[in-house]
């Protein structure tokens, strides 16, 4: 279970995040939801170890994240994927996911071996001697959540993995969220693709000029007045 | 097991690729006797510029640090020769294993500080090359170097337990040959079979991500330039033992540093092979203008402007270097049947040709 309480972060004199708390189980996947630049990304930036927070704690099952380098965050169990792989082209995509296997083995064989499950599982196996700049950009995001599991995580942080997949892809993906959920990971997305947050959040969180507006399932949430506002402009809600 | 055999589907280009690398090992090993005995000499200086292209790419091409501190490291690999067995007697392995450890330790000392500093690729440069002109400078000062006219060998000794022969060169060849073989399957081991090996890649392309994949950035770095430093004091040394002497202009220029790192990149510093075949090359073509009627005063620069000149033409036609334009030549002209022009990365740099 991960666990945010009153975290805040400014850059400079802007302030990104102020007074954030929610929680995310284990064995449920959290959808982080609100409008471009209401601090999403610097949330997932700050749980996953690679910007530490101003103020706040961040805690895995009771285990301090806050203030601990990403490398050691990864280790205690964090996984995360990237909205941006801009200069990863070279990288190989068995590499890719073999590389976050190491956390569950030291052996070779047994690493090459996770990494092919996974990617088989992702519908991937045939891209595995590709370099991530040689397949569909939505791949790469693919990718990155099969790296995800392939380290076994107890919190994967899903930074808009579905964004540009086909309809189909997408319930390939939704899949593999569940199955992922249901091996017990907390799961924290960040989602813009609709059809993905209805058919898999167990509850949503939404942001709004870095402040949480609204908690609760997706029904719920939708109801709300400043949610709506928040998405369509206050001349919707009146 | 079977995830390795389904990696390696053999391509057209793995299987000409192949061919030339063995065919280059037999080359490499009839050499000194299908050749003109003065021509002994010429392979083992091609050999030391690609033992020192190669030991450069491990830190500059695998993990992209563009280190010009390795200069130091090849003198200091000649200079602890010179000191320690030249002058005191030390068994010359022995002083070649000193020499690399020192030259080890510099690296990550170095590597460590400018990572402290979160330096950039050209202050990493700036910085490194900064430390190569103090070291040449305090050889080019201190007794125990020789001062500016450095050490000479006077050690009668022969023999590999030695490492010195005085009539033949063909046994110093073979040492050399056999040291960039070991050094080439060890990084090729390292590569592609090690959790550390594997994750310099994840450095070099994005140390962020590498870091939220659990790869200690920091460490790995200075390993990885410690590693690569130790190297590059073997041809130092081996340089030493053929020449005899040694002094901070003949092992501790900064023109070697950089010669080191033009010659990694024309090869193609993305590959294992590019270093080695441009290193050969190198070595081929100063051969070649020797031949030219140039007379020997001006053989150096004229080899720099034709030098100069192929850096330009390869950055124009392609700018990953020989290597990478070959393999995407072989792809050209056999295209294989589901994946053309991609391969594993690591399978195809290991199979590359070394010769010129």
């Amino acid at each position: 279970m991960l666990e945010v309480a009153e975290v805040a972060k400014s850059f400079g004199g802007l302030r990104v995040l102020t007074d954030v708390s929610f929680t995310a189980p284990a064995g449920e996947v959290t959808a982080l939801i609100g409008p471009n630049g209401a601090g999403k990304s610097t949330l997932v930036n700050l749980i996953s170890g690679y910007l530490q927070p101003n103020a706040g704690r961040i805690q895995l099952d009771g285990e301090e994240l806050t203030s601990r380098p990403a490398a050691k965050v990864f280790k205690m169990g964090v996984s995360r994927t990237f909205q941006v792989t801009g200069n990863t082209a070279e990288l190989n995509v068995f590499e890719c996911v073999a590389m976050a296997a190491y956390r569950q083995s030291k052996d070779f064989s047994t690493v090459n071996r996770i990494a092919e499950e996974q990617l088989r599982a992702f519908g991937l196996w045939r891209y595995r001697t590709r370099r991530l700049g040689d397949i569909p950009t939505a791949m790469v995001r693919v990718v990155d959540f099969a790296r995800g599991m392939a380290s076994n995580p107890k919190l994967l942080l899903l930074d808009e993995v579905m964004a540009g997949l086909t309809p189909a892809e997408v319930d390939v993906v939704i899949d593999q969220v569940r199955a992922c959920r249901d091996t017990g990971v907390a799961i924290v997305m960040i989602e813009h693709v609709l059809q993905a947050v209805t058919a898999l959040a167990d509850s949503v969180v939404v942001l709004n000029n870095g402040q949480i507006i609204a908690t609760g399932s997706m029904q719920d949430v939708s109801r709300s007045e400043e949610v709506r506002a928040a998405y369509l402009g206050r001349a919707a809600t009146t | 097991m079977t995830t390795l055999k389904a990696l390696r589907n053999t391509t057209p280009r793995q299987t000409i690729n192949t061919l030339i690398v063995v065919a280059s090992m037999i080359g490499a090993i009839v050499f000194p006797w299908v050749v003109d005995p003065a021509l002994v000499g010429v392979g083992f200086i091609a050999l030391i510029y690609a033992m020192r292209n190669f030991t450069w790419n491990i830190a500059g091409g695998l993990v992209g640090l563009l280190s010009l501190a390795h200069v130091a490291g090849f003198g200091i690999g000649a200079f602890t020769v010179a000191i320690l067995t030249w002058g005191h007697g030390v068994n010359v392995w022995l002083a070649i294993l000193v020499g690399m450890l020192l030259s080890g330790l510099v690296g990550i000392v170095v590597s460590s500080i400018m990572s402290r500093f979160g330096v950039n690729a050209f202050f990493f440069a700036l910085g490194t090359a900064a430390l190569s002109l103090a070291v040449s400078g305090i050889a080019a000062s201190w007794s125990l170097t020789g001062e500016v006219d450095g050490l000479q060998n006077h050690t009668s000794g022969e023999g590999l337990l030695h490492l010195q022969w005085f009539l033949d060169p063909k046994p110093l060849y073979y040492v050399a040959l056999i040291l960039l073989v070991v050094i080439v399957c060890f990084t090729m081991w390292l590569t592609s079979r090690t959790r550390f090996g594997r994750s310099l890649p994840f450095i070099r392309e994005d140390p962020d991500m590498a870091a939220s994949m659990g790869i200690d950035v920091v460490r790995n770095q200075a390993l990885t330039m410690g590693l690569s430093m130790a190297l590059t004091a073997i041809p130092g040394s081996l340089i030493a033992q053929y020449t005899s002497f040694v002094s901070y202009e003949s092992v501790l220029t900064l023109e070697i540093g950089i010669l080191m790192m033009v010659g990694a990149i024309i090869g193609g510093s993305s590959t294992l092979a590019g270093p080695i075949v441009a290193g050969i090359g190198i070595a081929a073509l100063e051969e070649g203008l020797r031949a030219f009627d140039v007379t020997s005063s001006s053989v150096s620069s004229i080899t720099q402007i034709i030098y100069a000149a192929i850096v330009i033409l390869i950055l124009r036609l392609g700018a990953d270097g020989i290597v990478p334009m070959w393999n995407a030549l072989l792809d050209r002209l056999f295209p294989s049947r589901e994946h053309h022009e991609v391969e594993p990365e690591l399978e195809s740099n290991d199979k590359e040709p070394a010769h010129a």
